[in-house]
């Protein structure tokens, strides 16, 4: 068969690299390709590729191979022909035409203060499949092409039909960067961010493909997802109904009328989020982070940033007429670095203090060896990627449809050009948008003499803060200002989640507006509110409403905080409790969603050490108590002459001498 | 002596009403503080309920609102604060006039209501707008009802709204069986039973409620709070696996005692019965999961009973003045200890711990003190003789 000589040649090709010794293919991404052969043919090509991208990414660093040879070169040189025929009888598909949906791209914007922002989009597909379809019957193989592996038995079992995982930490500051990025539905809360659209026929159902699924995901991106309990999970009502759009979300199980979707949130708010989180998102691309725009996602300098947040949203879409489905998956990684901040940490990779003669400063106020008023910084500046990344980027276009491409939006201020490392050339556009293309070696370079002009993307919708008030440990309140400063009203709906032991008072619920237009009932008018119920369910609540245009508006309620029981406070439970944000999401003028910044709550504690102390102390207070009315109730009273006379009788000395007595007596023997 | 009634219940009044007028924050501090408001008898659970029924959400759908419906019922129709709080005041003052109304049948004398009147517990209870106004009304309603108008029906009927708003209270109708006497007492016993049980599912079924929810908690001590018992601290250091066994245990401790007390203080030759009842009262006072000191102010207040007729029982009492420094030292400390604890952070929770011991310990020395002189008394045979030193075996 031809599968069997693709993968003879495969093998000979790469045992004959491992031969050379020049390179340590990757023997897992061997392994895998032997084990997909099995199943497909098509699945061999991409694993093929992925060896050949393997192979130049290892081939470049090696030192024993002079000329940066392409993957041709080599494969001619080691005697292996990859470039079948595509109409060698038709059987053998060829590299060079297979393309595969998979679509990567990476943004770079400057912000305001020598912040800039990155973003990276890599956009997956999967293969169609017919969900209503018994597979026994299905004339088609499972396809996992570009689609990571890993995640369609996920969502086949826990009948997932979106998914949105968000890791993000950091601030973003909203009053000099403008909106969030992709209007902030891509960023979820500090923390931990997860929810998902699951198809059950009742809630528990809903809830327990929901653990499933939180487990799975724990295990997957090495986080502590797996925490996600029934007091951490909450069924929005108005919020993350989603984009769904035209392409509503299908019901797979359609015969059982019980079927429906539900709707499930949960977040783990301050979670530390780490190159241990991102090491996973990479490995679902399959560029794996060795070519293509992924090779910058480095955890040190994602990590290195002001700013963060990886996305991983998991949409299924289905054609009503072929009844055929297939998911698509957008994996995001968003950063905000500060340039100045980065770039001397390139130039200077141990910290040393600026020299006297680097300093900047102001030249109208007074200044000599010991006394500086230092400037502001720099607006002119000039840097490139690889400064940032400490990487140059390679093409990879092998195997997907669209090169990967690199846009950097800036104003005519900015001038902006990409790099080909190879030949050392430069490269300028009018749209500032670079293709990458083939296997080289690209960087790009921006130079500004006044950094301070940038893109302008709009409006902030509105503005939220949320802070707890109050002090001591048994109660608080909890006020949150929304304020609207455009000239538009906009509607929003707001979530908040609580966990149990913060015992919300609705009745406490005070409203105060800045043309008092918003009162307590047009509040209570959409509200949706599920209290808690103890180590069980948290406390939900939603409500709809339109803020008037220059309108700020605050709503505080007041909360009791219990005690937890021993056991249940964490080992450092001074530290207090996380409170995950409450989330805003803006309906109209235009979709946007912001969050406000998670809390930490303080409980009272009681003193751990003690509970074989209050055990005994407890006890005995209560035995005492109760040793006292015990006796009280059965003993007879006595005057003190006859309880000394009882005493004695009752004494071991007197019931011997009784004793001794009565046998004398039966003896005869006494007087 | 009807002038002097007036003046009582009006003092008793104009007390609250001052106090509440004066410091119009002094309700909601004191709703904050441990020693008047518990997570099942507070005002804000009050108010909260009150909320939600107005709104139609669900109101025992979460862990907030453990109070029956049928108060909260009562408390939609007063509408706002103000009617609450002045529901309160007349709760009190009604209370005070049946006090007068029981001692002057009694004694001749009107001190419990002024105890009651004036005694800083109770004052300060009414001012938190704790709910235990309705089970103590309830309650003195029944002890009027059976001993001022001998009407054993709308006695029974009262201890059963008694134990619709409390079911730790509900063992206090065994004691009341000793009040029955006479002929046909049978008659009169089943009499009782029915209508406390009748009375009992007719307000369950006029509003149905989940029962787990707002009887459950209170039993199994489902929301840990502290207070001035001494629950909290055992189950909040008890290891996970002997919770449920230790909550049955001091179930049975609270409820079970009042068993032999009654049976000890059944004949009645000797004993009033009114006595057996409130040392009852004392015990399940001092056991109960979620006590607070408006509670043992009523008991205080109803003290005055043991001196009826010119018999003291009280001048048996072996250590009053012990007892008295004790509860001293618990009530004022309390509120300092456990401000150290929660709000400055420079104690820790052993302070509140050790206080609430030290309060329990003088309610349990007191109980058992006036239980000495009941017993004392029976074996004196009705005339007292408190020189006669006595012991147990």
């Amino acid at each position: 068969m031809k599968f069997s000589k693709l993968l003879l040649l495969l093998s000979t090709g790469v045992s004959k690299i491992h031969a050379s010794g020049s390179l340590d293919v990757d023997v897992d991404a061997y392994s895998y390709v032997t084990s997909l052969m099995a199943e497909d043919a098509t699945t061999a090509d991409v694993a093929s590729d992925a060896i050949c991208t393997t192979a130049i990414d290892e081939y470049t660093k090696s030192d024993s191979i002079e000329d940066d040879s392409t993957i041709e070169q080599i494969m001619t040189r080691e005697g292996l022909k990859m470039n079948f025929d595509a109409d060698d009888r038709g059987q053998i598909i060829t590299l060079d035409s297979v393309r595969y949906p998979y679509d990567e791209n990476m943004v770079v914007r400057p912000l305001p203060s020598n912040h800039l922002l990155t973003s990276f989009v890599f956009d997956m597909t999967s293969e169609s499949f017919g969900p209503r379809r018994n597979p026994q019957e299905s004339d088609q193989y499972t396809h996992y092409t570009v689609f990571p592996k890993a995640m369609k038995p996920l969502l086949e079992r826990t009948s997932t039909r979106q998914l949105q995982l968000r890791f993000t930490r950091g601030f973003w500051d909203a009053e000099s960067w403008g909106p969030l990025p992709y209007d902030g539905v891509k960023s979820g809360g500090s923390g931990v961010e997860l929810w998902a659209t699951i198809e059950a026929t009742s809630k528990d159902e809903a809830y327990h493909k929901w653990k499933s699924l939180a487990n799975y995901l724990s295990g997957h991106f090495c986080a502590s997802i797996n925490f996600i309990d029934s007091a951490k999970t909450s069924f929005p009502v108005y919020s993350f109904k989603g984009d769904t759009g035209d392409s509503a979300i299908p019901l797979f199980d359609r015969e059982n009328k019980d079927s429906n979707l539900y709707i499930l949130h949960a977040a783990l708010a301050n979670e530390p989020i780490c190159t241990e989180n991102l090491t996973p998102l990479i490995k679902l691309l399959p560029t794996r982070g060795k070519s293509g725009i992924s090779t910058y996602l480095d955890g040190h300098k994602v990590f290195d940033s002001v700013w963060h947040s990886l996305s991983i949203d998991i949409d299924t879409k289905c054609d009503l007429k072929s009844e055929l489905c297939h998911y698509e998956m957008e994996a995001m990684v968003d950063m905000v670095i500060h340039v100045p901040n980065v770039l001397e940490r390139f130039e200077n990779p141990i910290p040393k203090p600026v020299g006297g003669d680097k300093l900047r400063c102001d030249l109208t106020k007074p200044y000599d060896a010991y006394e500086c008023f230092p400037l502001p910084e720099d607006t002119a500046i000039s840097f490139s990627l690889s400064q940032l990344f400490n990487k140059t980027i390679t093409g990879c276009n092998k195997f997907i449809e669209r090169p990967s491409t690199i846009c950097v939006e800036t104003t005519t201020e900015w001038d902006i050009s990409l790099k080909i490392v190879d030949d050392d050339s430069l490269m300028g556009d009018e749209s500032n948008c670079f293709e990458l293309e083939d296997t080289k070696r690209y960087d790009v370079i921006l130079d500004s003499h006044n950094s301070k002009s940038v893109v302008s993307t709009g409006d902030v919708p509105v503005f939220v803060s949320r802070a707890l008030t109050g002090y001591g440990q048994d109660h608080g309140g909890l006020r949150t200002v929304l304020n609207n400063p455009n000239d538009t009203p906009v509607t929003i709906t707001f979530f908040e989640s609580f966990p149990w032991f913060m015992r919300i008072f609705l009745s406490s619920l005070t409203v105060e507006s800045s043309n008092g237009d918003i009162t307590v009932n047009k509040l209570m008018e959409s509200m949706y509110y599920s209290p808690a119920v103890d180590r069980k369910r948290p406390t939900h609540l939603e409500f709809t409403m339109e803020i008037p245009a220059h309108t700020t508006f605050s709503f505080s309620y007041q909360f009791d905080k219990t005690l937890l029981q021993f056991a249940e406070y964490p080992p450092d439970a001074n530290h207090g409790f996380e409170i995950e944000s409450a989330v805003v999401t803006v309906l109209s003028p235009k979709p946007y969603q912001l969050r406000t910044s998670t809390l930490l709550l303080l409980l009272s504690t009681p003193d751990f050490s003690m509970p074989y102390n209050v055990i005994i102390i407890s006890s005995t207070i209560l035995g005492l108590i109760f040793g006292v009315v015990f006796n009280l109730l059965v003993k007879r009273v006595v005057t003190l002459e006859e309880a000394d006379k009882v005493l004695v009788e009752r004494s071991i000395k007197y019931r011997l001498l009784m004793l001794k007595q009565r046998v004398l007596s039966k003896l005869g023997l006494s007087h | 002596m009807k002038n002097s009634v007036v003046s009582c219940v009006l003092l008793c009044l104009a007390v609250r009403l001052v106090l509440v007028l004066l410091f119009p924050g002094l309700g909601s501090t004191l709703d904050q503080s441990v020693e008047f408001s518990t997570p099942v008898t507070s005002f804000r659970s009050l108010q909260e309920g009150i909320f939600l029924l107005k709104h139609q959400l669900g109101l025992y759908d979460g862990g907030v609102v453990h109070l029956p419906p049928l108060l909260l019922q009562l408390g939609c129709f007063t509408g706002g604060e103000t009617g609450l709080r002045t529901i309160f005041i007349l709760v009190d003052c009604i209370i005070v006039w049946l006090l007068t109304q029981l001692e002057l049948t009694l004694n001749g004398s009107i001190r419990c209501a002024w105890i009651y009147g004036v005694n800083p517990l109770t004052v300060l209870s009414c001012v938190s707008g704790s709910t235990i106004a309705f089970t103590y009304l309830s309650l003195i309603t029944a002890i009027y009802s059976i001993v001022v108008k001998r009407n054993l029906t709308l006695s029974s009927s009262m201890i059963a709204i008694m134990s619709y708003l409390d079911p730790c209270m509900c063992v206090l109708s065994l004691p009341m069986f000793n009040f029955i006497c006479g002929p046909k007492k049978l008659a009169k016993t089943v009499l009782y039973m029915v209508t406390i049980v009748v009375t009992g599912i007719m307000l369950y079924s006029i509003c149905p409620f989940p029962l787990d929810v707002v009887y459950g908690t209170r039993l199994t001590f489902a929301s840990v709070a502290p207070n001035m018992g001494l629950w909290w601290y055992f189950f909040i250091e008890m290891f996970q696996e002997f919770i449920p066994f230790f909550k049955s245990v001091f179930n049975l401790f609270s409820m079970g005692m009042v068993i032999p007390i009654t049976l000890r203080f059944h004949d009645q030759r000797n004993t009033n019965p009114l006595h057996c009842l409130i040392l009852c009262i004392g015990w399940i006072i001092l056991t109960k999961p979620y006590p607070t000191l408006g509670e043992t102010g009523v008991f205080l207040s109803l003290l005055p009973l043991f001196d009826i007729d010119g018999i003291s029982i009280l001048k048996y009492m072996r250590y009053p003045m012990f007892t008295a420094l004790l509860f001293l030292h618990g009530i004022l400390l309390s509120p300092i200890f456990y401000h150290l604890w929660i709000d400055l952070g420079s104690g820790n929770s052993n302070f509140f711990y050790a206080i609430s011991l030290v309060y329990a310990l003088a309610l349990g020395l007191l109980i058992t003190d006036i239980m000495w002189g009941v017993i004392r008394l029976e074996y004196d045979g009705g005339k007292p003789n408190y020189t006669r030193k006595l012991t147990q075996v």
